[in-house]
């Protein structure tokens, strides 16, 4: 299906497509999309008020520059038009797309933890994987593991996935351990959101990750059905099961054993 | 919980020392209670901006003058026996927290009187 004409076209259109509405929008590729949500959570008014403020704050830090903007523009036209000239084959053409966006979502991601801003720092331990389960990276694991068994048929496409999904693993571990940025003027509200939104951010790079070899298991490229089926369960529970647990953890209010200062402005 | 500490490039006292001292101060207001476990290297580093050099050097300070206790691989926590400060520091510390606490109280809505008594009967009991 992958080498017909029309889907060779029908990309290029849709990445045409995506090239004009980044131009047009210029959205941030790290903005908090969703994360507004968890400023309802509380009951209490003057919390909320006060988890706006801090939710507020916060995404304006996580504003990426606008290079990556650009760079996201360039890289959807190039595509659009590689694809529509016929000079890449199309499945090679999609993990350059995939491995390009990748490498752009993580260093702009990776970018946010040099970014200056007034710190202070809690004396709280923090967990090591920023509040993700481990099993979600071990999934994710084996999802980026999983371009291998389509290498002896397609190595080029299998190579250029691994690396876009690694690339994006690399940078989910590295914003599950990224440092707090609060301010100390709010600590109780700051913790909390600071605490989420690293949950957030990991959470998404880690299902980011999962998607380029997703795409590729809905292709005709791995060995066998067995293994493309397998390949095909794990790679789409590696990228759906982080995006479930971004709205499990963003619709539960504060629990009163990890910020009890909170419970006790709130209630 | 909520305790924080923050490094300030424009004091003229070099960030390990900023952090010692901030630690120190900390514990004699009670704010970090004995037992109480201490981020890593890594992290506190990592939230202030500052080579993880500096707050292991802070952390070593801590440990050889009594303050923290490594426990290993449990991390540093704050030493359940910490060194008795000066009697002034002390006790302006202890003057502090008491005006703290009653702030709170009285933001609370609760007169002089209610505080004093309830105090009291506390620390009769």
């Amino acid at each position: 299906m992958h080498n017909t004409e029309f889907t060779r076209f029908f990309l290029a259109a849709v990445y045409a497509l995506a090239g004009v509405f980044f131009l047009w929008k210029r959205p941030s590729i790290t903005t908090l999309y969703g994360c507004s949500v968890f400023d309802k959570v509380c009951v209490d008014e003057a919390v909320r008020a006060r988890l706006k403020n801090a939710l507020r704050h916060r995404i304006d830090l996580d504003q990426s520059q606008p290079i990556y903007n650009w760079l996201f523009v360039l890289s959807y036209f190039v595509l659009a038009a590689l694809l529509f000239a016929g000079a890449v084959p199309t499945t090679l053409g999609i993990a350059i797309f995939a491995a390009v966006n990748g490498f752009l979502l993580a260093v702009a991601y990776l970018r946010l933890l040099r970014k200056p801003a007034p710190r202070a720092a809690l004396l709280t331990p923090r967990s090591v994987l920023g509040g993700v389960p481990w099993w979600m990276f071990a999934i994710g694991l084996v999802a980026a593991l999983s371009p291998w068994t389509y290498f002896s048929g397609e190595p080029a496409v299998a190579v250029v996935i691994f690396a876009a999904s690694w690339s994006l693993l690399f940078a989910a571990v590295g914003m599950a351990q990224a440092p707090s940025m609060i301010t100390g003027g709010d600590v109780a509200v700051e913790r909390f959101v600071d605490d989420r939104v690293r949950t957030y951010h990991a959470l998404t790079l880690l299902s980011y990750s999962a998607i380029p070899p997703w795409i590729f298991a809905n292709f005709d490229v791995t060995q066998g059905s067995f293994v493309r089926l397998i390949v095909w369960i794990i790679t789409l529970l590696a990228w759906t099961a982080p995006l479930a647990w971004v709205i499990r953890i963003f619709s539960q209010p504060p629990d009163s054993r990890s910020y009890p200062e909170l419970q006790r402005s709130a209630f | 919980m909520g305790t924080t500490i923050a490094v300030d490039p424009n004091i003229p006292l070099p960030p390990y020392q900023q952090i010692t001292e901030q630690l120190k101060a900390l514990v004699e207001r009670g704010e970090l209670t004995p037992g109480s476990v201490l981020p890593t290297v890594r992290q506190l580093a990592g939230d202030l901006n500052v080579a993880p050099n500096t707050v292991a050097r802070a952390y070593t300070d801590l440990q050889e003058s009594g303050w923290l206790v490594s426990d290993g691989r449990r991390g540093t926590r704050v030493a359940d026996r910490v060194p008795t400060a000066d009697k002034r520091v002390r006790s302006a510390a202890l003057r502090k927290t008491a005006e703290g606490f009653i702030d709170g109280l009285l933001g609370r809505g609760y007169s002089t009187s209610e505080i004093r008594g309830a105090l009291v009967d506390a620390m009769r009991s």
